[in-house]
């Protein structure tokens, strides 16, 4: 029954993931040839010579340094758009499906009245979208290594310095699948579950922001997640000072897919005692 | 003991009383049917009995499981049709039939190929390109070739043609006489009164009439005109007749037994143009949901 149920789960999403696994991969190929084309020296005097403003540098995760060596160019494409969106968006899509979904269809009806507690199908539906979450963490990672060995950079580096940042990704994706299984279950319709994870989402990315460029409210950042989200930092530290970001890499991790078990909880239970409606 | 067991059972939301204080039972092998207009709270007890609401007070058991509490457990002898059924579109019928087959941890999809070939329907099709109607069988082939000793169908003829649906009441027939259990909603009343042995009726989320379809067939309906009544006229009728209502010049009856005891009084009456006929499931139903609005 478990068996059926998760198979039915990938099916249902396999399209999904196969499409965010490939692009995820790709961008990241295609970033690692134009950062292999560019002179970052350049970039550097550019900054040096203040022609740039302070607060751009201030929104980089390193020391514009850092950022500046083959580590923390490479790594930093785990922060861009591409990576980060595609692992949301398959953390959001899935997350609002599990139960706002399949309640707005009607499927969830049939799919109950058969011998299977409300535990047992949003347990299976999630241990899916944490598999696909991993296979994007892992095609994210799959494209750096693919680029690391065909392009040619300034610098050598090692495939392997990008796992904690693939690693990062996932407890990413682990957060918002959490979130977004908790506004399905709170929510009434998905739509309303997208719009209240997007929303959060867009106010956990303002507080980063606002608390990385300006110093009275740098206290935001204790109000969002993603400063537990560094891939950039965590994959230099890692590689230059191992034994001081061994704990700090396990303590973000850990943070993120903590928050997501407990809000994954939270929504667990809430579905198990909530009236199931008819579908509209 | 009832093989399903409704005590006072209640839901409200906020200030709507979906249903109130409903109580009856449901023999092992029994043919029950739910009768009553749109909002009556049919398909809310439905619900509280798969154990998809939880009940504002009161209880529902399915041998002697609580619908709510033990709910997998209910499942396990029950096999469930919605009024709109909704599976996945990107299976075809036969990729349909075989998962909620497996999700009742069997492989063998016979019987159900069998249903739905018997209503007629192409199972190498996608759902999505499924008719409602198409649907319905499918969906009625998966909840009635189950093994389990009860069905619960609600208003399960509701998108089928004439044809299809003297296949399904056909199949519910079979369903009972292989002694199953039947919970069936719907609001044609020829369908109810063919495959019930009893109806429960529900207005406004009360129950306000059980009757067996034995005690409907044993009964008649009298209307006559009153147009030589004297002023102030009142029946006395005998015990085993009820006066329902008077329109202005009119007398409406229902006598329940044998007529013969009766019919002495019938001719004392001031009573012109009488019409006796056996009470259908219809008179029934219309005591409570239409004669109000006389």
């Amino acid at each position: 029954m478990i068996r059926a149920l998760c198979i039915r789960s990938f099916r249902d999403g396999l399209a999904m993931l196969v499409s965010c696994s490939a692009l995820v991969a790709f961008l990241i190929w295609f970033r690692l040839w134009i950062v292999s084309q560019i002179d970052f020296g350049a970039v550097l005097k550019m900054f040096a010579s203040g022609a740039m403003p302070k607060f751009i540098e201030q929104l980089m995760p390193v020391p514009l340094e850092t950022l500046a060596s083959i580590e923390g160019r490479v790594a930093y494409g785990y922060e861009e758009a591409p990576a980060v969106g595609l692992a949301a968006l398959w953390a959001i899509a899935r997350g609002t499906d599990c139960i706002a979904g399949r309640l707005g269809r009607g499927t969830m009806e049939m799919m109950l009245s058969q011998p299977i507690s409300r535990l047992t199908l949003v347990t299976t539906h999630t241990a899916v979208t944490v598999f696909g979450a991993a296979v994007i963490a892992g095609a994210a990672w799959l494209g750096t290594a693919a680029g690391i060995a065909m392009f040619e950079f300034d610098e050598p580096t090692a495939a392997s310095a990008y796992v904690p940042a693939s690693v990062n990704l996932f407890a990413l994706a682990a957060i918002l699948i959490g979130v977004s299984t908790l506004a399905s279950a709170a929510g009434s319709s998905r739509g309303q579950a997208v719009g209240l994870v997007v929303g959060f989402y867009f106010a956990q990315i303002t507080c980063k922001v606002l608390s990385m460029v300006g110093p009275k409210v740098a206290w935001l950042k204790n109000l969002t997640f993603l400063t537990a989200y560094e891939p950039t930092k965590i994959s230099v530290g890692l590689a230059r000072e191992p034994e001081v970001y061994q704990t700090l890499s396990w303590e973000y991790n850990a943070l993120l897919l903590g928050i997501g078990v407990a809000c994954w909880m939270v929504a667990a239970a809430m579905f198990c005692r909530r009236d199931l409606p008819a579908p509209v | 003991m009832d093989f399903i067991r409704v005590d006072s059972l209640s839901k409200r939301y906020h200030s709507m009383h979906a249903l109130k204080g409903c109580s009856f039972g449901v023999e092992r092998g029994e043919v029950l049917g739910l009768l009553g207009p749109n909002g009556a709270g049919k398909t809310t007890l439905i619900r509280l009995l798969l154990g998809f609401l939880k009940p504002t007070s009161g209880s529902a058991s399915i041998d002697g499981l609580d619908c709510y509490r033990q709910s997998v457990e209910v499942h396990r002898r029950l096999t469930y049709l919605p009024g709109d059924p909704r599976l996945a579109r990107d299976l075809t019928g036969l990729q349909t039939l075989r998962f909620f087959g497996r999700l009742r941890g069997s492989d063998n999809t016979i019987d159900e190929v069998s249903t739905a070939e018997r209503l007629g329907l192409d199972l190498g099709r996608r759902v999505t390109h499924m008719s409602t109607g198409m649907r319905q069988k499918l969906a009625l082939s998966i909840a009635l070739s189950a093994d389990v000793p009860l069905v619960v169908l609600d208003e399960p003829t509701s998108n089928l043609d004439p044809t299809a649906r003297a296949q399904v009441l056909a199949v519910i027939r079979e369903v009972r006489e292989s002694g199953k259990t039947v919970l069936f909603s719907s609001h044609v009343l020829s369908e109810v009164e063919e495959v019930s042995d009893r109806v429960v009726i529900l207005k406004a989320g009360e129950l306000v009439e059980t009757i067996a379809m034995g005690d409907v067939h044993r009964q008649h309906r009298i209307t006559a005109r009153l147009e030589s009544a004297p002023p102030g006229w009142r029946p006395d009728p005998p015990k085993s007749v009820e006066v329902h209502g008077t329109p202005e010049g009119e007398i409406a009856l229902t006598a329940d037994g044998p007529l013969e005891p009766i019919l002495g009084w019938l001719a004392q009456q001031p009573f012109s143009e009488l019409r006796i006929e056996p009470v259908g499931l219809k008179a029934v139903y219309q005591r409570h949901h239409y004669l109000d609005r006389a």
